[in-house]
Parts: structure tokens; C-alpha cells; sequence
């Protein structure tokens, strides 16, 4: 009888051993997980729109990032915006250009609410949120940096092409910008007879910014001199397109 | 236009019924073990009982205290501990209580790492603490420890043994995912990369191999989810690659601890004995296994810590133990589900490091004493008998569960518009 028990126990727990794995796979097939839309950033410029699906975001232009922002202005790994428990906090992540909600500069961490323009660098965003936020007290302590208490509002650097002689400034809001006199093909249009429909091409990449003739009729000069493939440029170079100086600029103070 | 937020109800684990069939599992394996055991004492009944108890405690405690009904990885990890505490009970009964004791430690390292997870500022805070102490462990473990099976992994404090390199596996992941953490910045990847180089070259100078490869295998995936970039791992492996061939070179004895890898049955009467006596009592147990303490391969030495595999087929059956080896992949395709939806970096990356951590030592572990990796002497998780291994899976498990969401107030809130 013993031996008889022994040999149907032998059978049992390799059943009842399935058996639980099983129900353990049925459980973790109902288990769809909560990926819903949690917030929306909406660029100011362009007005698309992102959705916020993770509790945690990067944002940068490394492609890394969960939010990939291909912009002169915004660092590798700019910042990360995080839902916590019913509040939301944007994480500047040591950026070069800095982090700001309603053009206020955030020192390290800080909440957001609904409604709210987080810039990162020069590009700003919209942000909307079905949730209301929940700020702790510990939270409200959170403030700015000392310089964003100042009523004023606080200039923003971007990098610009400066024409002396109209004292006109074309602000690099872009990272990649077409430079011509045909306005359709164009991002900054130079309307002088000399000038290409589409004459040179200014793009950041991690070198910094490079210019680059598009085959032009006039050519493209840089401090004087004719360039023929990509060229970098650096902080105050002069660029000559067909007749039209233009001054480089890499931080070019824009009061909003 | 008004803005309507509905819950989204999700489907509840049938926890019960797993644990009643998880406990009549247990109940049948442990008579079973009573009696094949000649002159049973009350200490091995007590521990039986006392586990089925501590078992069912847990899963109410849980309920109540959390409302939540998400057990599956603790109702996997009692099912496995269970079974090596039954295989442990059926060799000697001294190793029953140990383990019982390990299993509690263990359980309770779970709960108290578990509320410690929960704060991610706090854990930033104890992220250079717990890595200064991580290495000073092991600097002290070189210092004290005896050669023991060839390694200098064990220590002994007022008689108990331990081995601290399994205690830093824990450090390992925990400073690993505080320091790659989404918000830190990239300045901190170097000092992990330091502290992770330190670690792997002591346990080197401990020739601990087995460990040095998982912590190497931690460190990759730890890497990878950080960077996401394959050409840097490829450069990790490269490079790694590199030093171990150097080590070879300038230390060829390392080389004779795999003397024997794939010419097991060459060396069938001296170094190959425990993985030849593994393959052919494991085929022996055929689907259903001789039965628990019937086996042969018991009375060979480490049967209940590194060919704990081969007994768990010999005596529980190749169906069982396909079972156990599923329990690994099925936590770490829990893992890679909710890491997912985890609710910080921190989470999705110590769970998926502490996942590949437990899979790969599971891999190294029944590869390695069947002969299709090189043998290395590593345990498999939550069976082989050891108390500090115990502990170590119990905390990883902890490191798994912090990522699980489930019920998450936020997100299961839906939005809809209605006019």
C-alpha cells in the first residue's frame, strides 16, 4: 500500500508541479501592463505633439532618449520628465543650455503642471496632462534658481546669423537650416539677386555647427575664403553668401 | 466638453489556489522525504511544518497589509525553495534546519529590501555606502578566507560560514541601477565602471571564476540598458575577452580548471567523476523521477549545492525538473513585462539585471554539471543548499518585484473625452 502511495506521489507532484507554472502563465498573460498615455508635450513652433507613455522620459538628442529632440540648443541627455506618484517633475540632467518652465531656469528638479512651456535649451513645449497634479509640501520648497526669481524675463541664448548692415539677427531655432533666397525651399531667405534659391546648408552635429555650399552660383566664403566641401564655423566668423555678410553668432542673447 | 477618468481594472492573480496546490506539492514531497528518512527527529518535522506555516503566513500578511494579489514571483520562489528544502532534508537532516533558517533570513532581506526600494532618494543616498562596503567585503574575504574546492570564496565568523561574494552580487545590482539611473548624470557610468572592475578582480584573485562571470554577465546587461548601444557591449566583451586570454597566458593553471570541458568521460574516475555520475543518474530518474531519497546520486560530493540538478532529475524526474527550469524563464519574462511599465529607471534596470543574474547562474549551474559549459561550481538558484546564496536570491527577487507596477494608481486611470 506504502509502495502504491509512493509511486502515485511520484507522478503528483510532477503534475501539480505543471500545474502551478501554468496558472503562474496565465497570470502573466492577462498581465497587459498600464503603457497608456499618460501627459502630452506640444512643441510651441510647430505644434506637434508627443505623448508621454513611461513614467520616466528622457529627453535629448541622443538617440538614447525616449523623446529625441534633433536641436542645436539641447543637450545629449537634457532632462527627464517623471510622474511620481500623482505629481509630475521635470530633471534637468546637467544640460549645457539649461532647462525652464514658463522661461523660468530650473536649478536640478521641479514640478510641473498642466499648461505649463518647458524649455529645453530654446526648444519649448507645451505641457498637458489629464492628471492633477499633487504638489507635496516638501515639493513647493523646490524653486527656481536664484537668477529665474527675477521678475524680468530671463534672456535665452541661441545661436544666430547677425546681419550687421540691416541689423537683423536670424535666430538658429533649428539644427539643420536651409539658407537661399526661394521661400519654399528655404528656412532663412535672403532675397538679394546674388544669393542661390537654395544656396548653403547650416546644421549642427556633434563637431558643432557646419556650413555647406549647395552649389551655389556666387559660393559660400568663410572669413574670406571660398569653401568648398563642409566647413566648421565657429563663434564670430563672418559668411559671405554671394555678397550677403552674415556674422556667426554662438550665443546670441534673445529676450522673449 | 467634460473630461471623464475611469479605472481600468485589471485582472487579479488566483493566488489561493496556487497556494493550496503549492502546498499539497509540499505536503506530498516532505512525507516522501519522512519516509525514506530513517530516525526522523522533531527538529526536521518542525522545520516541514514550520515552512508550510511561514509559507501561508507571507501570502495572508501580503494580502492584507498590500490588497494586492501579484504573488507570482514569491509563490515561484516558495515553490523552489521548497524543493531544496526537501532535497537538502533528503540527504542529511542537518541541512534541512540550516536552510529553513537561510529561507527566513532570506524572506526577510525580501521584505526590508523591498520598502527600502521603494524610495529612490534613499537608495541614491546608500548607493556609495553599500559600494565602499561591497569591496571592503571582499578585500576581507581575501584576507581570512581558506582554500576550499580550489577558491578562496568561504569565510567563517563564530562558526558560521559564509560567502561574502554572494552577498555583493546584491551590492552589484543595487549600486549598478542607482548609479546608471536615468536622472544621475553620465559622470557617474565611471565610477561604476571602477567598482565593477574591482569587484570581478578580486573574485579573479579568489578564483572564483563561476561568480566573476556572472558579475561580468550583470555588468553587460547593466550596460546595455543604460546605453543601449550594441557596439559599446561589443567593445565590453573585446576587451574582456582580451584580459581573460592574457590571464591565461601569464596564469596558465587557471586554464586546468577547464581541463576536463567537454572530455568529461576521458576523466570518468577522477576529474570528471561528479559530471559523468550527474549524466548518467539524471537519465537513470527518467520522466518521473526514482522518487525522493531513492537516488544514487546523493551520496556523491556537492550533490545538494552544485549537481543539485542531476539529483532533482533523478529523483523528482526530467518533467520536474523542465518545470523548475521554466520557473526561470518565466521570471524573466515577468521581468521584461513589467520593467516595461516601471515607474523609473532604476526599477527596469535592477530587475532586468537581477533576472539575467538569476537565469544566467541557473544556465551556468545545469549546463555546467552536464557538461555543456565548462563545470564552474556556481549554484542553482533557490535549490542548492547555502545559506548566503539563499539570502542572495530572495533579495534578488526583491530587486524584480520593485519593478512590478501593478495597480500603480496613475496609470490605470484612462482618459476619456464626452461631449
Amino acid at each position: 500500500m506504502l509502495e502504491f502511495l509512493e509511486q502515485i506521489s511520484r507522478y503528483a507532484i510532477s503534475v501539480i508541479g505543471i500545474l502551478v507554472l501554468i496558472f503562474c502563465i496565465i497570470s502573466l498573460l492577462r498581465h497587459k501592463g498600464n503603457k497608456t498615455e499618460k501627459a502630452f508635450l506640444t512643441s510651441t513652433s510647430s505644434g506637434e505633439r508627443t505623448s508621454l507613455k513611461e513614467f520616466e522620459t528622457a529627453i535629448g538628442r541622443s538617440k538614447a532618449c525616449d523623446i529625441v529632440l534633433d536641436h542645436g540648443t539641447v543637450s545629449r541627455f537634457h532632462a527627464v520628465i517623471s510622474l511620481r506618484k500623482k505629481s509630475w517633475y521635470v530633471t534637468d540632467t546637467f544640460s549645457k543650455t539649461g532647462t525652464y518652465i514658463n522661461m523660468k531656469k530650473i536649478k536640478r528638479k521641479a514640478p510641473i503642471k498642466d499648461g505649463d512651456v518647458i524649455s529645453f535649451g530654446t526648444a519649448a513645449y507645451k505641457f498637458e496632462t489629464p492628471f492633477v497634479s499633487e504638489v507635496s509640501e516638501k515639493d513647493k520648497n523646490v524653486k527656481p534658481t536664484k537668477k529665474s526669481d527675477v521678475k524680468q524675463p530671463e534672456p535665452v541664448y541661441v545661436s544666430a546669423l547677425i546681419n550687421d548692415s540691416k541689423d537683423m539677427a536670424y535666430c538658429l531655432d533649428m539644427a539643420d537650416c536651409i539658407i537661399g533666397r526661394d521661400d519654399e525651399q528655404c528656412d532663412i531667405v535672403l532675397k538679394v539677386p546674388t544669393v542661390s534659391k537654395v544656396h548653403a546648408r547650416l546644421y549642427h552635429n556633434t563637431r558643432g555647427w557646419i556650413i555647406e555650399d549647395k552649389g551655389s552660383t556666387a559660393g559660400t566664403k568663410v572669413n574670406g575664403e571660398l569653401i568648398t566641401g563642409k566647413t566648421k564655423i565657429s563663434d564670430n566668423d563672418e559668411i559671405n553668401l554671394g555678397g550677403v555678410k552674415l556674422k556667426f553668432c554662438l550665443r546670441f542673447k534673445r529676450v522673449k | 466638453m467634460t473630461q471623464l477618468y475611469t479605472k481600468v481594472e485589471e485582472k487579479r492573480f488566483a493566488w489561493f489556489p496556487v497556494l493550496l496546490l503549492i502546498t499539497v506539492f509540499q505536503i506530498i514531497s516532505f512525507i516522501q522525504v519522512i519516509l525514506k528518512t530513517e530516525d526522523i527527529d522533531l527538529k526536521t518535522l518542525g522545520v516541514f511544518s514550520g515552512y508550510i506555516v511561514i509559507e501561508c503566513l507571507y501570502f495572508l500578511i501580503a494580502w492584507l497589509v498590500t490588497k494586492k494579489t501579484n504573488f507570482e514571483l514569491e509563490m515561484i520562489a516558495f515553490f523552489l525553495s521548497g524543493i531544496g528544502l526537501a532535497i537538502s532534508a533528503s540527504v542529511e537532516q542537518d541541512f534541512a534546519f540550516k536552510q529553513f533558517v537561510a529561507i527566513i533570513l532570506g524572506l526577510v532581506g525580501f521584505v526590508v529590501l523591498n520598502l527600502i526600494l521603494k524610495d529612490v532618494d534613499l537608495v541614491m543616498k546608500l548607493r556609495m555606502p553599500v559600494a565602499i562596503g561591497a569591496v571592503a567585503l571582499l578585500i576581507v574575504n581575501i584576507l581570512l578566507a581558506s582554500e576550499f574546492n580550489g577558491t578562496l570564496n568561504w569565510i567563517s565568523i563564530g562558526g558560521i560560514s559564509i560567502q561574502p561574494s554572494e552577498l555583493v552580487k546584491v551590492a552589484f545590482v543595487f549600486v549598478g541601477a542607482a548609479t546608471l539611473e536615468k536622472l544621475q548624470s553620465a559622470r557617474s557610468i565611471t565610477k561604476y565602471i571602477i567598482f565593477a572592475v574591482a569587484c570581478v578582480g578580486i573574485l579573479f584573485l579568489m578564483r572564483d571564476f563561476g561568480t566573476a562571470l556572472i558579475f561580468f554577465f550583470t555588468f553587460i546587461i547593466i550596460a546595455f540598458m543604460r546605453s543601449g548601444d550594441i557596439r559599446t557591449i561589443i567593445l565590453i566583451c573585446a576587451a574582456a575577452l582580451l584580459g581573460a586570454l592574457l590571464i591565461i597566458y601569464f596564469k596558465p593553471y587557471v586554464a586546468t580548471r577547464f581541463a576536463t570541458y567537454r572530455h568529461v568521460w576521458d576523466y570518468i574516475d577522477d576529474q570528471g567523476f561528479q559530471q559523468t555520475r550527474t549524466l548518467i543518474y539524471s537519465a537513470a530518474g527518467g520522466l518521473f523521477g526514482v522518487g525522493i531519497g531513492n537516488g544514487e546520486l546523493k551520496d556523491i560530493f556537492a550533490s545538494t549545492t552544485d549537481l543539485v540538478f542531476g539529483m532533482l532529475c533523478e529523483e523528482w524526474g526530467i518533467l520536474l525538473a523542465f518545470v523548475v527550469i521554466s520557473c526561470f524563464a518565466f521570471i524573466t519574462i515577468y521581468t521584461i513585462k513589467s520593467a516595461k511599465t516601471s515607474i523609473s529607471a532604476f526599477y527596469t534596470i535592477a530587475s532586468c539585471s537581477a533576472a539575467a543574474l538569476l537565469m544566467f547562474q541557473c544556465a551556468l549551474n545545469v549546463f555546467g554539471c552536464t557538461d555543456i559549459l565548462p563545470f564552474t561550481g556556481v549554484t542553482l538558484p533557490f535549490i542548492s543548499r547555502g545559506g548566503t546564496s539563499m539570502i542572495c536570491c530572495w533579495a534578488m527577487l526583491s530587486f524584480i518585484k520593485s519593478a512590478d507596477t501593478f495597480s500603480a494608481v496613475p496609470s490605470v486611470i484612462k482618459k476619456e473625452v464626452a461631449e
